[in-house]
């Protein structure tokens, strides 16, 4: 792009948001897989963004939505970047009535704020993810991200009731509401959770609150063998217990001499009392207060330093197959795994460290294939070098051609996250 | 191309027997459960996937409506035809095709009944949580379409938090899959999509929905109130004390009346409120709830708090509830039954309003809900035979349904838009919030063949004439 095209465009965009929110320079720090974007520009209105995505759809550019950076490594390598959309400004809190357990806020806030306003009103949003003081609101619907909370509370597509979107022609529009009750329309929403900004801008989004229980208690349960701790993992499931957590951890996730099963719980000491009588002998110990808090700290911040990250969905009867199958494969291609995850609901996380490329694209595609058609296994970390050698998506167990008939009525000419999502 | 040459090949693939063209059988097929009449040019009844394939292939050949129809239980006119055509009824696809215990997932075909699937799955000590009044007869398809609620959704939310995967046959007529039994998949959230797309943009066959685990405890509480803004003040205090019931529901004063005299529930004839309460889960947790809440009931000036002693009580207090829109049809030769949402900490004030409007325009106003979740059910008491007081139901319905929206509301928790609301989504919704949702309509639905205007404005002057006006009847309400 020649300068004279870079100094217009600036001029261009700087004259919908103002000077100071355009960054045309020191553009290092928002490179993404390699890609450096053309310009970054921080809109500070709804207006803003309709009026920054139709500049672009005229021109056929390609926008890429940013908020804190926590996810943006995921996905395949980005065709082009012209224009980085930096949603940090819409970060305010548009509604919030304790009375109501419900909340709007805007795309760039971050958990952690969202947090610290709900703390107070012992409310939760639950989100548990590793930097929750990054990542924001718009981030975590683009990748639906989750933490050890889904196991009780589902994910963000349960608890969302509406949003503000602009569409990549610069439509700004919502759908949904701010109650938690509401079938008016389509649920526009469940498409752009997990749509990795491929589909439109979320703008801000109105969620549903819960109470947050006054204790907690987390049980941590160890075995000898995977096999024992899904079985143990079963007993939870088919006892009256409803847990918060029933969280899997391999031996180089916590204890390197067993499998830990973490069974987190609330309610009052009676209640808590009937959890240690129901798990019984199972349980090695009970955590409380700090140790709890940062059991599961120590948990969000797994896999963090690894290299190669394998998020899958599997129906629950084949967690422990699934798990055991992961194992032998990292055994046979000499690469370190340590797993977690959400293990009753089939939500698993991998993690790969300490191979060559190419085991990796083995482990990987390998354990894909013993998986069955319904589930889902997306490579959400990896050097950009390896992305040219796997698939980091693989296979959806969702119509291909419906998929791409949606992406054309939000994003015609394919100008967001361009290359990067699944199709 | 004559009806006739569909009928007749349409016979040749379902079967003498399951083709309807005589206009006396027909006449079954053109109302739903509450508004609006449509009579459809033949009705079919598959048996299979393959049929319902051959039915939206042959539809598109000839250029035909179709509607698809569960069990008609429907209140906003979703499988009412607008423009005639074939209305496919699902009744004989009714097979529970697979209960799969391990991953808690039962796959079924769109005509199961709602109860029967939770009867079937009893044993297991298993439920399918959404459970809409209409539960006894209304269908699995059916409540995917509408994206039914319930009482119980409060705790357990709606129909689209229990789908995760769907066959779908869409309007062009292909066969495609969305999701399976995993609770995620990679890709676009389509199955979400679905839910509560009412028939606009495909017709599911094979539905995949997650079972729930039957509690081992549950408490049925009866609050009772000599004000309205008591009742509705007790709501948001039980969940600012940090419990979330299984359902929280609310019958007013003339509710309560007319429900204790055709039902014998035990309801109070007296007083001005009551609220319904469960709570549900661990022995111990329900039993420091309730005692909670009836705490948090007198607090908050309850006359009086009962608890079901036993299963044959809780069964009688849910009866009440269940049957109330039953009972109001023997006070009112007709009445108009609202779906309109509020946050929940609005309920006293519209409330206070509907009580206004009841007054302003003299036509009693009946009001019974799921006041957990701020999804109010006015109903409003007329007489079909009077034209002005049809007219003024309408009036009385779109300020009651303003109001909801101007707080933060919704025109419909759980009903649908269909046919009864499609000209008031513009109360919600801009043209831009419209029309991208009408892109995603016709990114599926390029023809319009399925289901024709429905849940949007019909846009006057573009050559789509309104089929019929809004007739409100004596409904049974779901919700």
């Amino acid at each position: 792009m020649s300068t004279a095209t870079t100094s217009t465009r600036a001029s261009d965009l700087a004259a919908i948001v103002g000077d100071k929110h355009v960054v045309d320079t020191r553009l290092n720090e928002f490179v993404i897989d390699g890609v450096t974007p053309g310009i970054a520009v921080a809109p500070g209105s709804v207006d803003e963004v309709a009026a920054i995505l139709a500049y672009a759809h005229e021109r056929d550019l390609v926008v890429t939505p940013a908020g804190g950076f926590v996810h943006q490594e995921i996905g395949r390598n980005p065709e082009k970047i012209d224009i980085l959309l930096r949603l940090e400004r819409l970060n305010s809190i548009e509604h919030y009535d304790p009375g109501d357990l419900t909340i709007g806020v805007g795309a760039g806030a971050t958990i952690a704020e969202i947090e610290a306003m709900l703390r107070d009103q012992r409310q939760l949003l639950p989100i548990d993810i590793a930097h929750s003081d990054r990542a924001t609101i718009g981030g975590v619907m683009s990748v639906a991200a989750h933490g050890p909370l889904k196991h009780f509370y589902g994910g963000v597509r349960e608890f969302c009731l509406g949003v503000r979107y602009v569409t990549a022609d610069g439509k700004a529009a919502k759908a949904g509401a701010r109650v938690v009750k509401n079938v008016a329309g389509f649920d526009v929403m469940k498409l752009l959770i997990g749509s990795y900004g491929s589909l439109a801008v979320i703008t801000s989004a109105s969620f549903k609150l819960f109470p947050a229980p006054p204790v907690t208690r987390t049980f941590v349960c160890q075995f000898a063998t995977l096999e024992e701790a899904i079985e143990f993992r079963d007993s939870v499931v088919n006892s009256p217990l409803s847990s918060m957590c029933v969280e899997i951890l391999s031996p180089r996730a916590y204890d390197k001499n067993s499998w830990t099963i973490a069974v987190r719980a609330g309610g009052s000491e009676r209640v808590l009392a009937r959890y240690t009588a129901e798990l019984g002998s199972g349980v090695t110990k009970a955590l409380t207060d700090v140790d709890e808090q940062k059991f599961w700290s120590d948990t969000q911040q797994l896999g963090q330093e690894a290299p190669v990250l394998l998020n899958a969905s599997v129906p629950p009867s084949v967690a422990g197959k699934t798990l055991a199958d992961a194992g032998q494969l990292a055994r046979e291609n000499h690469v370190g795994l340590t797993v977690w995850g959400r293990v009753a609901i089939g939500s698993l996380l991998f993690a790969f460290d300490g191979g060559m490329a190419e085991s990796y694209v083995t482990v990987v595609e390998s354990l894909r294939r013993t998986l069955p058609r319904d589930a889902s296994a997306a490579v959400t970390r990896c050097p950009v070098a390896l992305k040219s050698m796997i698939d980091v998506w693989s296979k959806s167990p969702i119509d291909m051609n419906s998929m791409l008939a949606a992406k054309r009525a939000l994003n015609p000419k394919d100008n967001l996250n361009r290359g990067r999502f699944l199709l | 191309m004559s009806i006739q040459t569909v009928s007749k090949r349409l016979r040749q693939i379902l079967g003498r027997d399951a083709v309807l063209d005589r206009p006396e059988d027909l006449m079954l097929y053109e109302y739903d459960g509450g508004l609006a009449k449509g009579t459809p040019d033949l009705v079919v009844f598959p048996q299979s996937t393959e049929h319902v394939v051959a039915i939206v292939r042959a539809a598109n050949e000839f250029k035909t409506p179709i509607v698809p129809r569960g069990a008609g239980t429907g209140l906003s006119g979703g499988c009412v035809p607008q423009r005639g055509g074939i209305v496919i009824v699902f009744s004989r696809m009714n097979k529970v095709i697979e209960i799969d215990v391990a991953n808690r997932r039962a796959v079924v075909q769109p005509g199961v009944i709602n109860t029967e699937l939770s009867a079937t799955l009893a044993k297991h000590k298993l439920f399918f949580a959404p459970d809409p009044s209409s539960g006894r007869a209304s269908t699995i398809g059916g409540n995917v379409a509408e994206n039914s609620g319930g009482p119980h959704t409060l705790a357990y939310g709606v129909t689209v938090n229990h789908v995760t995967g769907l066959e779908v046959v869409l309007p062009s007529g292909e066969l495609v899959q969305f999701g399976g039994k995993a609770a995620d998949s990679v890709g676009y959230d389509l199955t979400g999509f679905f839910c509560g797309s009412e028939g606009l943009i495909g017709i599911a066959t094979t539905i995949t929905v997650k079972l729930s685990r039957v509690a081992e405890s549950v408490a049925t509480l009866l609050g009772i109130f000599n004000t309205v803004d008591d009742a509705a003040n007790t709501v948001t205090a039980i969940t600012s004390e940090g419990i979330t019931p299984a359902a929280l529901e609310m019958l007013d004063g003339l509710t309560l009346r007319t429900v204790e005299e055709a039902t014998h529930a035990g309801y109070p004839m007296d007083s001005a409120a009551v609220l319904l309460i469960e709570l549900e889960g661990l022995r111990e947790a329900v039993e420091e709830q309730a005692e909670a809440v009836a705490k948090v009931c007198t607090r908050n000036a309850a006359r009086e708090v009962r608890r079901a002693k036993d299963e044959a009580e809780r069964a009688l207090l849910w009866k009440g509830r269940k049957t109330a829109f039953g009972a109001i049809g023997r006070i009112t030769p007709s009445y108009y039954s609202q779906d309109c949402v509020v946050p929940r900490t609005k309920i006293a004030e519209v409330l206070r309003l509907i009580d206004s409007v009841s007054k302003k325009y003299g036509q009693r106003v009946a009001n019974i809900f799921h006041a957990g979740d701020g999804n109010l059910h006015p109903a409003i008491m007329f007489d079909l035979r009077d034209p002005e007081q049809l007219h003024r139901t309408h009036e009385m319905s779109r300020e009651i349904l303003t109001h909801c929206v101007s707080l933060g509301g919704t025109i419909t928790g759980e009903h649908g838009v269909g046919i009864e609301k499609q000209e008031l989504m513009s109360l919600m919704y801009s043209d831009n919030d419209m029309e991208i949702m009408l892109r995603l309509r016709d990114a599926f639905n390029p023809t319009g063949i399925m289901n024709p205007e429905k849940l949007f404005p019909i846009r006057r002057g573009c050559g789509e004439a309104r089929v019929s006006s809004v007739r409100p009847v004596v409904a049974e309400v779901a919700g």
